[in-house]
């Protein structure tokens, strides 16, 4: 049996990759004493939580029947929800933080984070399927830019490092 | 100042993944052989993602970025040069060689699913640089058929835990 998502689980998934993204960063900021990294850390932690706080209000405005799982088959135009069910993998991986338990490299921690970003991209660009064209699309598209632009501030960090 | 790029380069990129994946996904299928049918289908259809991406870039050979981008404040442009920088993206890293490393076929699916995530997390981007005219639609349509293949990876994998 395919497993599916309905929009609501989707953007549910959305809020846990953003809560897992804000408890990596601050967990990250711990770790390094360098007051430039830890307020790299600390800003891409702020940013996470604000994309959080985002998608939840997304949450709450989704009309009622995007509690229903749809199928491709049902209604060409709603989005594949076995497409958001495969790409769940990258939001619902296990708690990053979890991860930076104990030493590890400057350079391989923030290396995580650009992986947990692609994640988020990936996810994200899925997601967009789920809202129609408008406002909250363009809101979803300003998240993907802001994670790209993590991307480019983090790899500036790792060439520092290194 | 971020150097601008040109789509001779972009799409040059592009082609660059589509060539390892298919390489990858021969290499695996030889590996595997009782996967080989699904991961042959992958590999033909990173051969036909790098015909159309060797299509958009003929189309468009010699036209400056300023042409074909929508990128006013060059947010896109500055990814993709991250990633091309080999950094946070190997794009010369030998995808077969990679492989060796991987014995199991959970391994590999696993590896495949990475190997697709980062494809898209590139398009994603260069979707956002290129104007309609410059085929912005093409690459949503590769990024919509890079997702199927997670689908296709994921169930296998599922199938096999």
């Amino acid at each position: 049996m395919n497993v599916t998502f309905n929009a609501f689980e989707v953007f549910e998934i959305a809020e846990q990759i953003e809560r897992n993204g804000t408890n990596f960063y601050i967990r990250a900021a711990e770790l390094f004493d360098d007051p430039d990294i830890c307020q790299m850390f600390l800003r891409l932690a702020e940013w996470e939580k604000e994309h959080e706080l985002t998608f939840a209000r997304m949450k709450q405005q989704l009309p009622e029947q995007s509690l229903q799982a749809s199928t491709s088959e049902a209604d060409d135009l709603l989005p594949d929800p076995r497409i958001m069910a495969g790409l769940a993998v990258f939001g619902i991986r296990s708690e990053p933080a979890e991860v930076l338990r104990g030493r590890q490299e400057k350079t391989d921690i923030i290396r995580r984070a650009v992986e947990k970003e692609k994640d988020s991209i990936v996810f994200y660009h899925g997601l967009k399927e789920f809202v129609p064209a408008g406002a909250d699309k363009d809101k979803i598209d300003d998240i993907i830019k802001e994670e790209m632009r993590h991307i480019v501030i983090l790899d500036q960090s790792l060439k520092q490092n290194e | 100042m971020v150097m601008p790029f040109n789509a001779d380069e972009v799409f040059e990129m592009a082609e660059q993944i589509e060539r390892n994946g298919g390489k990858f996904y021969r290499a695996a299928a030889k590996k595997f052989p009782a996967m080989s049918k699904v991961l042959l289908g992958l590999a033909a259809m990173e051969d036909e993602h790098l015909e159309t991406f060797e299509n958009m870039r003929e189309e468009l050979s010699g036209t400056e970025l300023e042409d074909t981008v929508f990128d006013p404040d060059g947010q896109a442009q500055m990814y993709l040069r991250v990633m091309a920088d080999g950094n946070v993206f190997d794009l010369k890293a030998d995808p077969v060689k990679q492989l060796g490393t991987r014995n199991t076929p959970e391994d590999v699916l696993k590896m495949a699913i990475g190997v697709e995530r980062d494809s898209i997390a590139f398009y994603v981007g260069l979707k956002e640089a290129v104007s309609r005219k410059a085929g912005k639609d093409k690459v949503e349509d590769i990024i919509k058929e890079e997702m199927g293949h997670i689908v296709a990876l994921n169930k296998i994998l599922q199938d096999l835990t």
